[in-house]
């Protein structure tokens, strides 16, 4: 078996797991004791599929030999990584179980769309993608894009908790101040993100900033979240109204990753979609 | 609320401006600067910048452009003149970010004005009543040690104001710093960008290869400049493309992707003569002007004899890409024949009969190149003085007196006479060559930027008041503070100040959220 078809394997596993994952993570929430044996169970099996999916990642490097993240199947199971990575990295501080419903949902979706939809086999990249800018951009895209849908994830759950669903999650105070750490996070690297891409069209195509769709749509993202923290900050916003700025940032970074990329074209389309 | 009560609100929140000119524009000022007009501005150019993401930009293709507006004939005149198709440059669009810079510029000077008054401010005094704060306890100290208390603080680089037995101590100032210099960073951005636009220029050029390029307006086949452009101020280069290597993966997967190029080309500039290669992603730059590889193609050579025998054309001719396997167009114009001739040729690389789509080009790559041509007489149209595209053949006066596909050294004898050889097939090179003075000051302003930000998002202004009152042999501490943001917990500091002291011990980290 060739290293390509294990990483399959690997992230066929990582579907299977993240399933199981999924009711076991509702049924825990639907448990009366805080961290319950279903939810320990549950969190173990996040950080099997987090080992899967890492280990899918390198194998897909290994038979490229190169960054696993040259097409669109590869940042979104870079991206699937990341959430995973983030979810189990705050996990080891916090207890965030009954977080984990809200993480593993969107990424079995984004790993059913990748194998379905995505998939390429791998190989080598085309030359304009050939680049050590490209390793440390698309790292850092993939890393604050990881946050930000942790972000997105208690959004989500602030909103539903100020309805009264859902009693036995931390208050809702709690929820939305933590919220705003992770923004407080991932903000700054998606800055790096992007001023790498800058550095990198530079020298790839001869200008910095084009407003290619692909660009507009980064800085679309750094805008709405750089009014997140702003409004944080300056006129006091919380709670609600930042809920719904960090679900609209959420939204921009999807329309950027499945529309931009696969509806309109630009200089940004990568390999084999 | 009633509609007047309402009404009267909305009075009191934004205040009618004064009628006096100076009054006026102090109240515009203030407007523009408050907190609400900076974040309003904020989401508008986000708003803003979404049409250029859909619509086709003429900055990006004009192909696109004119391809939209035949296919919405019905929208053109009024997106036209809302600037739709060059939305970046357009009038609104520069007035949003404008006014952000302005607001933004409002906003950064009487900050950085303050802070620099402020610069060495000592905490305010300690006050009266410290329970009220965060994490306010009492402590017995065995000894009087207030003197190895302040010790500490000053280790841990507190700024102290002490008054007595009570002292306030204050960290983070550098947050305000690092605040201020990314928001200036954001201005120095934008100047950059905006002054890069006026004075930048950027063109693109086929060279075949064995010809060469000269760096002068008259030899782009595309080219912008800022309004500030001085073609005088173009370095004085010249190059000759030697030789163009490409390679294409051959593998199943993935195949005909490029895997990579090399233009190697011979450069004078200046008196010398150095052969240096340009690859994607690696640019060769000339007195601050860059020269990128962004493409290439196929020129066939083709000859054109008459029944006489006499050569009416012979050169190489570049044809156009068309898609991922380039399958390529051409056209060959010979205005001085009479009746006139056009040619419209299309090259297959690796070229195959598909039973569905006729000729197809399988393969990117000189595995088996076919030209299939159809030769025209008539009247071309070049002379009524409007500009033609070099690609395009206006057949609409001519007529078509033969269809053929040649192999490269195959010869087509047309019942008029004339004869048309494909001779060989050579490759040319596009490139592009940019200039932007200023990029070196978006740059910085960029680095500007993530190192103020890594302060004002990483440093927390935070305050510890302390107290201590001897009654007799024993001294009591009191203590509490307080966070700017919610988000820093004080009482992480105050733990951190009595374990220092030996007072207590670590937090254990609360694992509940
Ligand atoms: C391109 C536009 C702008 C961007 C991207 C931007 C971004 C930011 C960011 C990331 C912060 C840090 C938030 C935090 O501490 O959590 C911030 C803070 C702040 N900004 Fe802006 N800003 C912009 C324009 C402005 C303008 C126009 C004003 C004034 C009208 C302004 C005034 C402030 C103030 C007062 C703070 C609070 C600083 C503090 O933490 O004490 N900003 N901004």
């Amino acid at each position: 078996m060739n290293s390509n078809s294990l990483s399959n394997l690997l992230v066929y596993f990582s579907i299977l797991l993240s399933a199981i994952n999924l009711v076991l993570f509702s049924v825990a929430l639907s448990q009366n004791s805080k961290t319950s044996k279903t939810s320990r169970i549950a969190m173990n099996l996040t950080w099997l599929t987090g080992i899967f999916l890492g280990l899918a990642l390198v194998l897909r490097g290994v038979a490229a030999q190169r960054a696993p993240w040259g097409n669109m199947y590869e940042f979104a199971l870079a991206s699937c990584f990341a959430i995973i990575l983030s979810f189990l990295v705050i996990s080891i501080r916090k207890d965030i179980n009954w977080l984990g419903i809200f993480v593993i949902a969107p990424v079995l979706i984004l790993l059913g769309l990748s194998v379905v939809v995505l998939y390429t086999e791998s190989g080598p990249l085309v030359p304009a993608l050939k680049s050590s800018w490209l390793l440390i951009h698309v790292t850092a895209a993939i890393i604050s894009y990881g946050a930000f849908s942790i972000n997105f994830g208690l959004s989500i759950i602030y909103l539903f908790k100020v309805k009264n669903k859902f009693k036995k999650l931390p208050s809702a105070n709690r929820i939305d101040e933590f919220s705003y750490k992770v923004v407080l996070f991932a903000f700054p690297i998606w800055t790096f993100a992007v001023i790498s891409g800058a550095i990198w069209a530079e020298s790839a195509w001869g200008r910095y900033w084009g407003w290619d769709p692909k660009e507009t749509w980064a800085f679309i993202t750094w805008i709405i979240y750089a009014a997140y923290l702003h409004s944080r900050v300056t006129i006091g916003w919380k709670g609600k109204k930042s809920a719904w700025v960090g679900i609209i940032g959420y939204v921009a970074i999807i329309f950027n990753f499945f529309v931009i990329n696969i509806w309109v074209t630009g200089l940004h389309s990568y390999a084999g979609v | 609320m009633s509609k007047q009560q309402k009404i009267k609100k909305q009075r009191t929140q934004t205040p009618l401006p004064p009628m006096n000119l100076r009054g006026f524009f102090r109240w515009l000022w203030h407007q523009l600067t408050s907190m609400n007009t900076a974040l309003l501005l904020l989401l508008l150019v986000a708003l803003a910048a979404i049409p250029g993401s859909i619509l086709p930009q003429k900055t990006a293709s004009l192909l696109r452009v004119k391809q939209w507006k035949e296919n919405n004939p019905g929208l053109v005149k009024i997106f036209e003149q809302l600037g739709l198709f060059d939305v970046y440059g357009s009038f609104w669009f520069s007035a949003i970010y404008i006014l952000l810079m302005i607001s933004l510029i409002g906003c950064v000077i009487p900050r950085l004005k303050v802070y620099w008054q402020n610069l060495n401010e000592i905490p305010q005094k300690t006050p009266e009543n410290i329970t009220r704060f965060t994490g306010y306890q009492k402590i017995n100290l065995k000894s009087n040690s207030y003197k190895s208390i302040q010790k500490v603080l000053k280790k841990q680089k507190w700024r102290l104001n002490i008054s007595g037995n009570s002292l306030t101590a204050e960290k983070g100032y550098l947050r305000e710093a690092g605040n201020l210099v990314f928001h200036a960073s954001l201005i120095l951005i934008t100047i950059a960008v905006a002054f890069g636009a006026l004075f930048n220029y950027r063109g693109t050029i086929i060279v075949k290869e064995g010809n060469g390029f000269a760096n002068n307006l008259t030899q782009y086949d595309d080219f912008h400049a800022g309004k500030f452009f001085k073609e005088k101020s173009m370095p004085d280069f010249y190059f000759y493309l030697k030789n163009f290597e490409v390679d294409f993966e051959r593998g199943l997967n993935q195949r005909g992707a490029p895997r990579g190029f090399v233009a190697s080309i011979s450069l004078e500039n200046a008196g010398q003569v150095e052969d240096v290669d340009v690859l994607v992603n690696k640019p060769i730059e000339i007195d601050g002007t860059k020269i990128y590889l962004t493409g290439h193609g196929y020129a066939p050579r083709i000859e054109v004899k008459d029944k006489n025998n006499e050569i009416v054309f012979s050169d190489s001719v570049t044809f156009l890409p068309q898609d991922a396997n380039f399958s390529s167009i051409g056209v060959i114009k010979i205005p001085d024949e009479s009746p006139q001739i056009g040619i419209n040729a299309r090259f297959l690389p690796t070229a195959e009969i598909d039973p569905l789509n006729g000729p197809v080009s399988t393969f990117p790559g000189l595995d088996d190149p076919e030209l299939f041509m159809s030769f025209w007489q008539g009247d071309l149209g070049v002379n009524e003085g409007t500009p033609q595209s070099i690609y395009r053949l206006e057949t609409s006066n001519m007529v078509e007196t033969g269809l053929e596909e040649l192999k490269p050294g195959q010869t087509w004898k047309l019942d008029n006479g004339y004869s048309v050889t494909f001779q060989n097939v050579e490759r040319f090179a596009s490139f592009q060559i940019s200039y932007d003075p200023a990029k070196g000051f978006a740059l910085a302003g960029a680095i500007f930027a993530m190192l103020g930000m890594f302060f004002g998002l990483g440093i927390q202004r935070r305050r510890i008041f302390l107290k201590i009152s001897t009654k007799s042999d024993k001294s009591v501490m009191e203590l509490s503070g307080l966070s700017k943001s919610a988000t820093h917990d004080v009482g992480l500091d105050i733990n951190r100040l009595l374990v220092e002291l030996k007072l207590a011990k670590p937090f254990k980290k609360d694992r509940n959220l």
